[in-house]
């Protein structure tokens, strides 16, 4: 059985891995939004970005970023919302600004 | 006193691969054997050539999501022993009937607290202890 401390160390670590695969999992929404934003009415495209948001939101708060985990989570619920009703330009837009406000939160 | 009982054998479903590893981590730490992989149909697989006592599931997943994979473990031939957990975001509203329906035992929000998932793995080995009686 291990102690607190155990975990508490292991956690630290992962914190840490998070935070040095951040640019890279910032990188990989740019390139499906740009996806998404070249055919905004592929679903796959749009499927593709919302798992990569779920995916970040998740671990975010989970590695010591709860900020930028529901700012994540914020997106994720608006890409959930237009999987099932359909997404016009606006809606694009909308999200590429919120996913570029990102760095922000994130700095 | 050496505990008789053998370890939980566990299978952590992820496709964050950090996210996995803290899983893994944690419920080997525990004395769990545990197994990781990335995808729902991959899961399945593993959990169909036998021998998990627990699954704990993200909900999206390419492919297979958590959900399908719960009900598709129920499924099989002595799927109903499986102890399943659905990791969730912590506002999902998801819990409740369709995860249930699916045959999810309890669920863990993410962003992962380690002590609340300590808490939730005591009461899994608690059913399985009674699934196993």
């Amino acid at each position: 059985m291990s102690s607190p401390a155990d975990i508490d160390q292991a956690l630290a670590l992962f914190r840490a891995q998070f935070a040095e695969q951040l640019p890279a999992r910032l990188a990989e929404i740019s390139e499906r939004l740009q996806a998404w934003r070249s055919d905004p009415s592929d679903g796959e495209n749009l499927r593709a970005l919302y798992r990569v948001l779920h995916r970040l939101a998740g671990s975010a708060g989970t590695f010591g970023m709860p900020e930028f985990g529901a700012a994540c989570r914020g997106i994720e619920a608006d890409l959930e919302e237009l999987q099932s009703r359909g997404a016009a330009l606006a809606d694009v837009e909308r999200i590429a600004q919120a996913i570029s406000r990102l760095q922000e939160v994130r700095s | 006193v050496s505990d008789p009982r053998p370890p939980v054998r566990a299978l952590v479903v992820d496709d964050d691969p950090l996210m996995a590893g803290l899983l893994t981590t944690v419920l080997g730490r525990r004395g769990y054997e545990v197994q990781a992989c990335e995808d729902g149909a991959e899961a399945l697989e593993r959990v169909r050539e036998g021998g998990f006592d627990l699954v704990m599931t993200d909900r999206v997943m390419p492919g297979l999501d958590g959900l399908a994979l719960c009900r598709a473990i129920r499924a099989l031939p002595g799927g109903g022993r499986t102890y399943c957990i659905l990791l969730t975001a912590s506002d999902e509203r998801i819990a409740s009937a369709a995860a249930i329906d699916a045959g999810v035992d309890d669920f863990i929000a993410k962003p992962l607290d380690v002590r609340a998932l300590a808490a939730r793995l005591d009461a899994a080995e608690r059913a399985l202890l009674a699934r196993s009686r």
